[in-house]
């Protein structure tokens, strides 16, 4: 009896640890028309896989590029799938798993995915590979990497936060340190002094990318002290900044997506990285047949990198001082983004 | 000083109220680590009940409906059918993961985070006489109402285990299970009420990250907050009062990394380190008083 009841409960365990990983689910097998289909084989829809290492749900970059396979498959007629390798052991086996289906181009994300890209990619010559946010040349035909200039946008979001901050204060809330963030935090802090050489800069570092919770503590008690600008390079813990900022009437400048339906009152602009752009310019090369290998950049200059404004701030905003000064504001920061993109003001990347 | 202490309630609050679920089970003689997945079950259909029916309070019932039936078929598998508590706790914060993502992928679109408009966090409460002492005024009122009745939890458990017959047998099944069934305590019922009781305890914290603390689901939300209740529960030797304490000190801990990382030229990744450096130096602290003075009823089994 009683180990009749123990298999059950192991039973009953198995499932639900099964369950546990539904959320996840793994590459699909090509469905229906199998064999697989290569970009020469004509009338079958070409395959592209977009594997993600961070989860969908950020409003960001990862939502960004998933919209952008979206809006392939309606223009191009494509198949897609989007994976989730949030663990850094899946990363190889999925992108494997997903060019030996038949995909005609797997693209991969972010700067960890680089062992598992140069791996992959030259055991299967014949799929694209795309590797969006890296700076890494892999020397492979059938590779390209695309590398963001975030810190070109972050000087831009220093001089209008130092424009708008009346104290003077600016805050940083970062997620982790690695190179890129550490060249955005001195880009910023360049772009504030710019404008208003006694700004300070604080940064802060919330040792996590999805802790809206964190965020929004870590703000408040920016907030509190008298910052009135925090720009936020965090991911989703950049969501409580947002509601930090809403509940103590400041202001606000996210990464990578556009915020400002959130607290249109607060949210001052956002970076905006072109990384929808960027997996959709990949694949409609792949459809004309123009793609080339090697390191492709995203910068002002071509328009992968830019500001998304808050349109509706002046309508939403409480502080009147603030809104006599919003045309005069957007007016210089539009100014400065001519500048970097035309080259008479070059932005450093400094990483130290 | 006053922006510290309201920092270190607001982060101390949902350890808090996991911490007391924790603690009822430890009670119990239950080891019980599911803590983080029923919290973030809790954090998942509180805003989940407000995005169905409109009004944040019923958002929280909602939450606890759902939670404690997942604490109910925690406690089934473990004492009815003797599972192994650790692979089942880790079982349900994997399923409590799964579960609330592939839900809200499936209600809410592959948007993945929720912050809808139609999503109402629970209102902050000014209590009119308190707020107006002065210098202690501003650390006791205005917060949402979850952490006035974690408050209220605390002195309610100190009673139901010290002051009532109830608390005693609890404890008892927990010391010694054989002498309280030879008491003719129902040994079993209580444990699967007690974790029963942790779920509604998990709802509460859960509902109030992500209705109080902030008006939004994102996936995996409580980001290790249960396993923190737990330790918690060990380092509170499963008494309220200290379980208050310690969980103070876990929020107190973390409020401070991030001001001191406004000082001066400390590196972040030192700072970040101190949640974990005081855990331990009081652990140790606590292990040393323990030594001293050593309670009967560990002896006892």
């Amino acid at each position: 009896m009683k180990r009749t009841a123990q298999k059950f409960a192991a039973l009953a365990l198995a499932l639900t640890l099964a369950l546990g990983l539904l959320s996840g689910c793994g590459p699909d097998a090509p469905s229906g028309s199998s064999p697989a289909q290569s970009p020469d084989a004509g009338g079958g829809a070409l395959k592209v896989a977009l594997v993600l290492t961070q989860s969908l749900g950020d409003s960001g970059p990862a939502d960004d590029m998933n919209n952008a396979m979206k809006r392939a498959v309606e223009d191009f007629g494509i198949e897609s799938t989007t994976y989730e390798a949030l663990q850094p052991e899946q990363y190889e086996e999925s992108l494997r798993n997903f060019a030996q289906n038949g995909c005609d181009m797997v693209v991969a994300s972010f700067p960890g995915m680089t062992e598992a890209v140069r791996k992959v990619a030259a055991d299967f010559p014949d799929v694209k590979f795309v590797h969006i946010y890296s700076a890494e040349d892999y020397g492979l035909d059938n590779v390209v990497s695309v590398d963001f200039a975030c810190w070109e946008a972050n000087y831009v979001c220093g001089v209008a936060a130092a424009l708008v901050s009346e104290s003077g204060q600016i805050g940083h809330i970062i997620g982790g340190e690695d190179n890129t963030i550490r060249a955005n935090y001195h880009a910023l802090v360049e772009g504030a002094q710019s404008v208003n050489s006694a700004a300070a800069v604080e940064q802060i570092n919330a040792g996590t990318f999805d802790d809206p919770a964190k965020g929004k503590e870590i703000a408040l008690s920016l907030y509190g002290k008298g910052v009135d600008v925090i720009i936020g390079d965090a991911g989703k813990v950049t969501l409580g900044i947002i509601e930090a900022a809403k509940e103590t009437g400041n202001y606000i400048i996210g990464d990578a997506s556009d915020h400002s339906s959130l607290a249109p009152g607060n949210v001052l602009m956002d970076t905006a990285l072109g990384f929808g752009a960027a997996v959709y310019d990949q694949i409609s090369k792949l459809v004309d047949g123009t793609f080339s290998a090697g390191v492709g950049a995203a910068n002002y200059a071509n328009g992968g990198i830019a500001t998304t404004k808050n349109t509706s701030l002046a309508e939403n905003c409480t502080d009147e001082a603030l809104k006599g000064r919003l045309d005069e504001i957007w007016d210089k920061v539009a100014e400065i983004e001519g500048q970097i993109a035309d080259g008479t003001l070059v932005v450093e990347k400094v990483t130290q | 000083m006053v922006d510290l202490l309201t920092g270190t309630i607001r982060t101390a609050t949902p350890i808090l109220l996991a911490a007391l679920g924790g603690l009822i089970c430890e009670r119990a003689g239950i080891f019980n680590i599911a803590l983080e997945g029923l919290m973030l079950f809790g954090a998942f259909f509180g805003i989940f009940g407000v995005y169905l029916l409109g009004n944040p309070w019923l958002g929280v019932g909602m939450a606890i409906l759902i939670t404690t039936l997942l604490a109910f078929l925690f406690a089934v598998l473990i004492v009815r059918f003797h599972s192994d508590p650790t692979i089942t706790a880790l079982g349900v914060n994997m399923l409590a993961e799964g579960i609330t993502t592939f839900s809200m992928k499936f209600v809410f679109g592959d948007q993945g985070s929720i912050h809808a408009a139609q999503v109402v966090g629970l209102p902050k409460v000014r209590i009119p006489l308190l707020e107006d002492i002065p210098g202690i005024g501003p650390v006791l009122s205005g917060y949402t109402p979850m952490v006035y009745i974690s408050w209220i939890l605390v002195a309610a458990c100190a009673f139901l285990l010290y002051r009532t017959s109830v608390g005693v047998n609890l404890r008892m099944v927990g010391e010694n299970p054989k002498a309280a069934a030879t008491a003719g305590i129902p040994v079993t019922r209580y444990q699967v009420v007690a974790i029963t009781v942790s779920g509604v305890f998990c709802a509460l914290a859960g509902a109030h990250l992500s209705m109080g603390y902030v008006t939004m689901f994102t996936e995996n939300m409580t980001a290790g907050r249960g396993f923190i209740a737990y330790t918690a529960v060990v380092f509170g030797k499963a008494d309220p009062l200290m379980v208050l304490l310690a969980s103070l000190i876990f929020g107190a801990a973390e409020t401070f990394s991030y001001r001191a990382q406004q000082f001066g030229n400390i590196p972040s990744s030192i700072v970040m380190m101190m949640p974990y450096v005081i855990t331990i130096i009081a652990l140790l602290v606590r292990r040393a008083d323990t030594k001293k003075k050593r309670r009967p009823a560990c002896r006892a089994a």
